[in-house]
């Protein structure tokens, strides 16, 4: 064996990897001929890439992960087509000069309208809240006089339902304005997880009360039946899974008329479960995707609950629970059914 | 003023069908590696072609979708995922070395022979024992033959970090799998 005051160690894996220059490389190559150890190392660092270079065996992609994926593509696409109108935003993400000129621009925009606004609002913010007004052609002497002075000041805004109630009465068009945009807000695209997630803690904390309480399934089907619900409610055996019926009501979910029920389980676990005419494309993004015999599913976590959604037919199903996430998940698939 | 391009809803949704769905296979397998439970391989693999797919616009066609898409997965992985892996025992560097040209030296012949189709469940082992920044450098070098600088930018490293991890991880494999084979007569 050849002895070398100098070896190369990571010159061999730069050979290896062809990063040498030509140079560096006719040099390395001949100091390899000659050391029998820096030989040695190449071949085994060799072997070891080869190995994972032509041994390693991927494994195939499950086959519900590519629908999972393809469906969380769809339910991404539907998202931003609901808010087309950020398109804008990214153009303007790529031209931050243009951006602060529009924001700037949008700013002032405000600020003026406000300024211009305001002055035939300076009766109307009291127009808006107190209808009386209108009737009376001198405000300001009215006040002094009034025995209740506060009232002028007293907000009556809190509900916009009472706001849009009252604009018809006044001539002036700024009402309407005002009243327009939250309302439109809240009812564009409601929470229905948070809603749902609310009311089974609204349950718990015995601000839901059951309307018929009876562990008897055929009897809550009849009752929702009664009720006037236009679908056949298809309430839930879960005895096999140890949990028992303990009553229903009928529910408004947001804007929805729900058929509510609720199961208790061992250790006292509750589980509510609600369907309600809507589909699952309501629901905003964020849910993870899960597939059970075709069904999909839209699972969230809110408030330390765990909540799996599913479509049947024209209804959405939703079961609630703060039990285990996985169970409430197995529970779902347990009884969903494909329509 | 000249338009950026920005891509068209069914034009975005096509391009990235055909872009970035070829790679699944490797991501998942990376993903795999990583996570080690199929189940957050797979979770870890959707969020990751969530946000490509909605990062698409950014993405500059032409150019290596495979890193791209490496490089959000183990972004997501690192945020979401690490903290509740455990980590592996570290390698001592001195050790490693002292083994590795022991082995080396003592080994009867060369060079070792990789043909045949044996080895595969052991190679794959192999690798999910190293360490997981090793196992990484190896995964991303070696199998999915990326060059320095891009797996380097897929790990946020410097390519001198790079380097020295894949030395160490195929010193590693090699002191795992030659006995093995010598022992089975591939070298």
């Amino acid at each position: 064996m050849t002895t070398h005051s100098r070896h190369f160690r990571e010159e061999i894996q730069d050979l290896l990897d062809n990063r040498l220059t030509p140079a560096s490389r006719v040099a390395v190559e001949k100091h390899l001929e000659s050391c029998d150890q820096c030989r040695r190392e190449f071949e085994a660092l060799r072997f070891a890439k080869q190995l994972s270079n032509k041994r390693y065996v991927p494994k195939s992609v499950p086959t519900k992960l590519e629908k999972n994926i393809l469906a969380a593509l769809d339910i991404e696409d539907r998202r931003s087509s609901r808010t087309a109108g950020f398109s804008l935003n990214r153009w303007l993400a790529q031209r931050p000069i243009l951006a602060y000129t529009f924001l700037l621009f949008i700013a002032l925009v405000l600020v003026l309208s406000y300024f211009i606004l305001r002055k035939p609002l300076g009766k109307s913010p009291e127009l808006s809240s107190k209808p009386e007004l209108p009737t009376k052609p001198e405000p300001p002497s009215t006040p002094n006089r009034n025995t209740k002075p506060e009232l002028p000041t007293k907000p009556e805004l809190p509900s916009e339902p009472e706001l849009s109630s009252k604009t018809p009465l006044h001539a002036t068009p700024q009402p309407p304005k005002k009243a327009k945009l939250p309302t439109k807000l809240k009812t564009s695209r409601p929470d229905l997880p948070s809603e749902v997630a609310r009311d089974y803690l609204n349950y718990k904390a015995g601000k839901v009360p059951l309307m018929l309480k009876t562990e008897n399934v055929r009897e809550m089907e009849k009752f929702f039946s009664e009720e006037g619900f236009p679908y056949q409610t298809r309430v839930f055996d879960l005895g096999m899974m140890s949990y028992r019926l303990l009553g229903g009501r009928v529910h408004k979910l947001t804007t929805h008329k729900s058929a509510f029920f609720v199961y208790r389980g061992k250790g006292d676990a509750i589980l509510v479960c609600q369907m309600y005419p809507g589909k699952v494309t309501e629901l905003h993004a964020g849910a993870v995707l899960r597939e059970n015999k075709g069904i999909q599913f839209y699972i969230y976590r809110v408030k330390g609950l765990t909540l799996a959604f599913w479509q049947e037919g024209p209804i959405t199903c939703v079961l609630t629970s703060d039990i285990d996430p996985e169970q409430v998940v197995q529970l779902a698939f347990a009884k969903a059914v494909k329509v | 003023m000249a338009d950026s391009p920005i891509i068209g809803a069914e034009n975005k949704r096509a391009q990235f069908e055909a872009t970035a769905l070829p790679f699944m296979r490797s991501i998942y397998n990376t993903a795999l590696c990583l996570t080690r439970r199929p189940e957050d391989a797979s979770d870890l693999v959707q969020e990751t072609y969530l946000r490509a797919y909605r990062t698409f616009p950014n993405f500059t066609p032409g150019t290596n979708c495979k890193a791209w898409l490496f490089t959000i997965m183990y972004s997501v992985f690192v945020n979401k995922y690490r903290k509740e892996q455990r980590e592996p025992e570290s390698v001592s560097i001195e050790e490693l070395e002292e083994k590795f040209h022991r082995s080396v030296a003592a080994a009867e012949s060369d060079p070792y022979l990789t043909q045949g189709g044996a080895m595969a469940a052991e190679v794959n082992q192999a690798l999910n024992r190293l360490p997981e920044s090793f196992r990484l450098a190896v995964l991303l070098v070696d199998v999915e033959e990326m060059s320095y600088e891009e797996a380097a930018a897929v790990l946020n490293c410097p390519i001198g970090t790079l380097r020295s991890r894949l030395f160490r991880a195929r010193k590693l494999l090699f002191l795992e799998l030659e006995p093995y084979a010598r022992r089975k007569g591939y070298s």
